[in-house]
């Protein structure tokens, strides 16, 4: 145990000699000290110099010695410190003069205003007359995209910005240039900064340099915006988000600091993608026939008499609808009747996800456990576009090579940063496409997701020989060499892990990556698994049981049901559209849906849903792992008629109203209570959110909440009050593990995350909210190897699906920026086929893809294989139907 | 061809009579300022050392020599280099730092430029010591004439296999690389070299891992300046008691050292002198003393980032104990001699303005300070000072010590602008509004 004393009194820090840094250890002590460039997970390089303290030999030095507290950790049993002595101070509020010196004065109009680090830090060091009477040094600004604003004036040159575009998430086109006060973070040229998590720059950045263009557009002051925890839908992670509302408008999203998930940092689909919740295409209040109704006991009415006077009506559920939706849903039209909402194939690879979860040889890892992995195999995931966040922690597993070293050398783990090393953790790509990954990647190995498989069989087959046979044999010299490197490395590892997912709907992928993991756990290792899966609730939804959306396709189409009510789900993109219309023929159709999508005008009722914006809910991600989102504001409160709804209070109206039965279900919790006696795992949700004490969606410096509605009368409208859960739409809360907004007094940046950890940049107060709903348990049988099955040989074109992290998501597509950035209709063959198909590289053809006209650009790569056709997934123009299984392209030049 | 070519460098320091019992640098010098090649190093008494350690010494006992013989670094720092490499036990890489870019320095030059095997003889023996397989030269870029010779030097060293595998038929083996900088003060750092030679910004870096440990890709690296290099072979070859004997009693510093003077004194130049030497003796006796008509007004005792001193400190003895009694570094030992007509707030802008330009923009008070100070200085210049720019001045030079910046590239700044304010006081003061 080691002893700080900081200003006379002493603080105890367990075993955590040497580990951390003396800023780190006094802001964990509540001690506000003032930086810029340390960052919990950037570490320190001690450019900045602004967190000077000074430090004692011991009780009886009255001298002392400046030191940099962020590059100095505590080496002796008994610190003496200080962070108030004149000296001290002085040299502290010298720097920020210094740092302020080039700072424009142009706070009213920035967008960081009111959440500024800077601005922060310049009021604790009492900085407030200007002895600098020179001209500022001015840059010019570039062109960052549609999501960042740039605005160099700010900087005050920190280098955090490279530090965690370039050096932690690997980006590439973003540099420092200049020496002396020249400094310019920026670009070579104009252009969209191209790395998926760009967008953390905006809170990386100490000031206003890197700013969020979407909410510039609309801006209000943070303690002017209502904040509610939730969870992003973008992808199966889970990332915590803060998000934003003003006016009824989200603002902006901003990261919720989750010690098991996101950390600091998520990607820029989940910053930027919540266009479709402003959107004007949204669904507000119910039609009928196409028909506007304003009350919703008529929708309700008309809808019980549509189910009442049909046969056999089935439910279909949707991957990205919340747990207690689709338990409405389910509930309401039967366990028989109700149907995930996902295709088959897809369905099979979340069954071997969801077995593996219960019942799996190694436990799934979060996703900053992936970091501490020594070697990583990736089968078949582009994890890089489908789940960034994944890709970003397994960049750091491979950086994390230079601990070894460090621990060598005696370097702290918050100074590893510090050193240039090559020495990487090996990482092994099995892909059908090129990731982004592959820079850092030992090997990647490009080829048919059948090789992937054989791949897989051959990897487990090798460490234990009862795993089904795939020999090294069959393997061609280079491959085999690629293989018995791997099993080498693989054999030193101390943790491996191995990724694989849905994204290839392909459950051997699956199962051969499970029987990888079997095998680890055969050769004694520590090891873990990611199975990955693509939507937000896939994990949840198949939990919850229920079949196929072929199934409910079938049925519909042979007649054997007459109505289907389709909740949150557009099946147009999940299955082949000729299919779906002709299942959906002559039916009675109830449509739960907050976008307008290509049922809606099929459907003889819609009834508007809540985005995750307007409900509450739960989502469980791809770990199993259940996570809140709440209600960020209330639609009626702004605009009057809004008769938006969470989509299971409109099942339960239904289900309800159907039996001429009481309102049961208020609270969410009143869902999953039923739920859980179906399904015990999701009990454990129960425990989740349990607060009798009220929190605030509203900061504490709110300004103006009796002037919102000023313009139009002068009268303060009444307070909604939320009966459904723990936030209340007032400033007046406190504390929990739900923490809707970072901010604490004097902290008004997302630096204010400091306030909500007992470790800073490791462990919340309240620990991280959500909770894993199935248990790796060491004591039980595990599941036995899958078998391998053979398959038929190729076809001469084989459609290989390409993800882009914007684009290929149906939602965040929907958003005005993200659809500038996504890519126009192309396809990827290799340069042998160019030459076999007669085409130019570059050259705009038409293609007929199932009787559909589309305009594609044709692309040509030396990494794909012959025979291979790439289409980028989700992309307006290129229908998602020749992802399934059957397809047809007639190419006209 | 650069071969036979006389080379700029030539100086006083070719000139003046010299013996190798007493000038063990510059002896071999040639009155022409010729590169001495390898065939003349040779008949020198060059490579003797190498092949004697090779043959006879373990790489512990050459580190032993060096450590007792009490080499300091001639780069200005002044690090005991026996020190420096007890800190590598492993395979390491040998780096010389050949950026001279010290204002008003040029002995590395000279070296480089006339006595290039004299240089790769001290590597050899240091590589040797340090169990390195490779060495670099990171050397400045302006030096286009030093870049070719040395080029030209480690080709005829390769073919005698004075360089390559196998040295000499020992299982020794080490090969120079030249690497030419892009010409940023800061790279004289070491760990901004290091990155700079990685290909990365020439920023320094945080100190420990020290360079010993963990250095260019990571592995422990070892950096010594040219003339520290240089000085090697001479102490392998004569024993540690000829070194401590040559320099003066009174100096802690022991061999000898490169000295120069310019300004407007009558016979500027470069010699080689021992250790301990007064400043008075190299300025008026080598040099010759001020041209006439012109007066001593103060002169700094080794590079721009040394402290300005007055005439009347001339009888201190030029070491690094000698000097640092006045408050300021030996630094370079290439004495500024500067006359009465400068006005020590121009004098003081320029450099400044130097250092302002070469600041890396890594640390805030040198990134935000230097400018700062240069602005300042050039109001004074104008005379359009104010009294309070004075404070603000003290001020800046106090942010702008060491432990407060990042590395010593600042301190080393302020430190003429700190003695100035100290000095002449009355030059500012008639500046000002």
């Amino acid at each position: 145990m080691t002893i700080i004393n900081v200003d006379n009194k002493d603080y105890e820090i367990k075993n955590n000699r040497n580990k951390k840094n003396l800023l780190e250890i006094c802001l964990s002590f509540g001690i506000d000290i003032p930086y810029f460039c340390w960052h919990p997970i950037l570490g320190s390089v001690g450019s900045c110099r602004q967190c000077i303290i000074k430090r004692y030999n011991n009780r009886d030095d009255t001298l002392g010695q400046i030191v940099i507290a962020c590059t100095t950790s505590a080496i002796k049993k008994n610190e003496f410190i200080t962070t108030k002595d004149p000296e001290g101070f002085s040299c502290r509020s010298k720097i920020i003069e210094l740092m302020m010196t080039n700072h424009p004065h142009d706070c009213p109009v920035c967008e960081e205003g009111g959440q500024c680090h800077l601005q922060d830090m310049t009021v604790i060091l009492k900085h407030n007359s200007r002895r600098y009477n020179f001209n500022k040094r001015t840059h010019k600004n570039q062109y960052l995209g549609p999501f960042i604003n740039h605005e160099m004036n700010r900087c005050i040159t920190c280098y955090r910005c490279i530090r965690f575009y370039k050096d932690y998430a690997g980006g590439k086109d973003l540099g420092v240039f200049g020496s002396s006060n020249n400094i310019y973070f920026g670009r070579l040229r104009n252009g969209r900064l191209e790395n998926e998590f760009s967008g953390n720059l905006i809170e990386i950045c100490p000031t206003g340099v890197f700013t969020d263009k979407q909410y510039s557009m609309h801006y209000a002051r943070k303690w002017d915006l209502q904040y509610a925890p939730s969870i992003c839908t973008g992808c199966s992670c889970g990332c915590n988000l803060n998000v934003g509302e003003r006016y009824g408008k989200i603002r902006k999203i901003e990261n919720r600091f989750n010690s098991k998930i996101n950390h600091y940092f998520i990607c820029d689909r989940g910053r930027f993608g919540y266009g479709y919740i402003n959107s004007s295409n949204r669904n507000r209040i119910p039609f009928i026939n196409n028909n506007p109704i304003k009350s919703i006991d008529l929708a309700i009415d008309y809808s019980i008499a549509l189910l009442n006077t049909s046969n056999r009506v089935i439910g279909i559920g949707s991957p990205r609808a919340s747990i207690e939706s689709n338990f409405a849903l389910c509930k309401l039209v039967g366990k028989q009747n109700f149907s995930n909402g996902i295709e088959k194939r897809e369905v099979e690879c979340l069954k071997i996800n969801i077995d593996v979860l219960y019942k799996g040889a190694l436990p799934f890892s979060s996703i900053i456990d992936i970091e501490d992995h020594d070697l990583i195999i990736i089968l078949g995931e582009d994890i890089t576009q489908i789940s960034a966040r994944i890709a970003l922690a397994v960049r750091q597993a491979a950086q994390r090579g230079s601990f070894n070293i460090a621990q060598k050398y005696k370097i702290y783990e918050w100074d590893v940063k510090n050193i240039n090393n090559e020495n990487k953790h090996p990482i092994y790509i099995f892909t059908t496409n090129k990731t982004r990954l592959d820079a850092i990647a030992y090997e990647t190995v490009i080829c048919t997701k059948e090789e992937i498989t054989k791949f897989g069989f051959a990897i487990a087959n090798s460490i234990d020989h009862n795993s089904p046979k795939k020999k090294l044999n069959s393997f061609n010299n280079n491959n085999k060499k690629i293989l018995l490197k791997l099993l080498k490395k693989l054999r030193c590892s101390k943790r491996p892990l191995i990724i694989s997912g849905c994204s290839l709907k392909h459950s051997l992928v699956l199962k051969s990556a499970y029987n990888i993991s079997r095998a680890f756990k055969f050769l004694g290792k520590k090891g873990s698994i990611i199975l990955n899966s693509n939507d937000s609730n896939s994990v949840g939804v198949t939990m919850l049981g229920g079949k196929s959306l072929n199934w409910a396709i079938k049925k519909l189409i042979k007649n054997k049901a007459d109505a289907v009510i389709i909740l949150e789900n557009n099946i147009y993109r999940r299955m082949k559209s000729s299919l779906v219309y002709n299942a959906l023929k002559n039916k009675k159709i109830i449509l739960i849906d907050y976008k307008k999508n290509t049922t809606i005008d099929k459907a003889n009722v819609v009834l508007p849903a809540a985005t995750i914006a307007e409900g509450n809910g739960t989502l469980i991600n791809y770990e199993g792992r259940a996570q809140r989102f709440f209600k960020i504001y209330e639609p009626s409160y702004y605009r009057t008629g809004d008769l938006t709804k969470e989509s299971w209070r409109w099942l339960h109206a239904l289900t309800i109203a159907k039996k001429n039965s009481k309102l049961e279900w208020i609270h969410l919790n009143d869902v999953l209570k039923v739920c859980s006696k179906y399904h015990p795992a999701f009990n454990r949700i129960l425990n989740l959110s349990q607060l009798k004490r009220n929190l605030a969606r509203l900061p504490h410096r709110l300004s103006g909440r009796t002037a919102i509605n000023s313009n139009i009368q002068i009268h303060e409208k009444k307070i909604h009050k939320d009966i459904y859960s723990t936030f209340t739409f007032s400033t007046k809360g406190y504390n929990s593990s739900e923490i809707a907004f970072a901010w604490y007094p004097g902290w008004n940046s997302p630096q204010a995350w400091n306030k909500f950890q007992k470790e800073i940049g490791v462990k919340l107060y309240a620990g991280n909210p959500g909770i894993r709903l199935i248990n790796y348990c060491k004591k039980k049988k595990y599941l036995s190897y899958y078998k391998y099955v053979g398959f038929k040989k190729n076809k001469r074109w084989q459609i290989i699906p390409i993800y882009h992290l914007l684009g290929s998501e149906e939602n965040s597509a929907l958003t005005h920026s993200i659809n500038k950035c996504t890519k126009k209709p192309y396809i990827k063959i290799s340069k042998q086929d160019i030459k076999l198909l007669k085409v130019t590289p570059g050259s705009k053809i038409k293609a007929i893809v199932n009787n559909k006209e589309v305009n594609i650009i044709i692309k040509n790569t030396n990494n794909m294989r012959n025979g291979f056709i790439g289409f980028p997934f989700g992309i307006k123009g290129i229908p998602l139907e020749i992802f399934c299984m059957c397809f047809k392209i007639i190419i006209i030049k | 061809m650069i071969v036979n070519k006389r080379i700029k460098s030539v100086c006083t320091a070719n000139i003046v009579k010299k013996s190798k019992e007493t000038h063990p640098l510059t002896w071999r010098l040639n009155k022409e300022g010729k590169t001495i090649w390898l065939n003349e190093y040779v008949q020198k008494e060059g490579y003797i050392a190498v092949k004697r350690i090779l043959k006879k010494s373990t790489p512990e006992e050459v580190k032993t020599e060096i450590k007792d013989s009490g080499l300091k670094g001639r780069g200005g720092a002044g690090f005991i280099t026996g020190i420096k490499w007890s800190l590598t036990n492993e395979e390491s890489l040998l780096l010389c730092n050949a950026d001279e870019m010290e204002p008003n320095t040029y002995k590395d030059r000279l070296l480089l430029e006339q006595e290039p095997h004299l240089l790769i003889e001290g590597m050899i023996i240091a590589a040797y010591a340090n169990n390195s397989y490779k060495g670099y030269i990171f050397i400045r870029g302006e030096y286009i004439d030093a870049i070719n010779i040395i080029n030209i030097a480690i080709k005829e060293a390769r073919k005698k296999n004075f360089l390559g595998k196998n040295i000499l038929n020992s299982e020794f083996c080490f090969d120079i690389c030249v690497h030419s900088g892009a010409g940023r003060y800061i790279c004289g750092e070491e760990t901004a070299l290091i990155n700079s030679l990685e290909g990365y910004r020439a920023n320094p870096k945080r100190k420990p891992p020290f360079p010993g440990q963990l250095g260019a890709w990571g592995k422990p690296t070892v950096i010594n300046n040219v003339e520290t290099l240089c000085n090697i072979p001479s102490i392998i070859n004569y024993g540690l008691n000829w070194y401590k004997k040559l320099c003066l009693p009174g100096s802690e510093d022991n061999g000898t050292k490169l000295m120069g003077c310019s300004g407007k004194v009558k016979n500027p130049g470069l010699w080689e002198v021992p250790m301990g030497i007064t400043a008075m003796e190299i300025i008026e006796e080598f040099a010759g003393g001020m041209i006439k008509g012109y007066k001593l007004k103060a002169w700094q005792p080794g590079g721009a980032s040394t402290g300005i001193l007055l005439p009347k400190h001339l009888k201190v003895q030029m070491c690094s104990n000698g000097i640092r009694k006045l408050g300021t570094r030996i630094g370079t030992a290439i004495i500024l001699a500067i006359d009465d007509t400068v006005n020590i707030i121009y004098f003081l802008k320029n450099i400044e303005k130097f250092f302002n330009r070469e600041s890396c923009g890594w640390c805030t008070p040198c990134r935000e300070g230097l400018p700062w100070i240069v602005k300042i200085l050039k109001t004074l210049e104008n005379k359009k000072g104010k009294y309070k720019d004075l404070d603000i001045l003290i001020d800046l030079t106090k942010q702008l010590t060491n432990g407060k910046t990042f590395c010593a590239l600042a301190p080393g700044a302020s430190e003429p602008l700190i003695s100035a304010i100290k000095y002449f006081r009355n030059d500012f003061d008639k500046l000002m509004v």
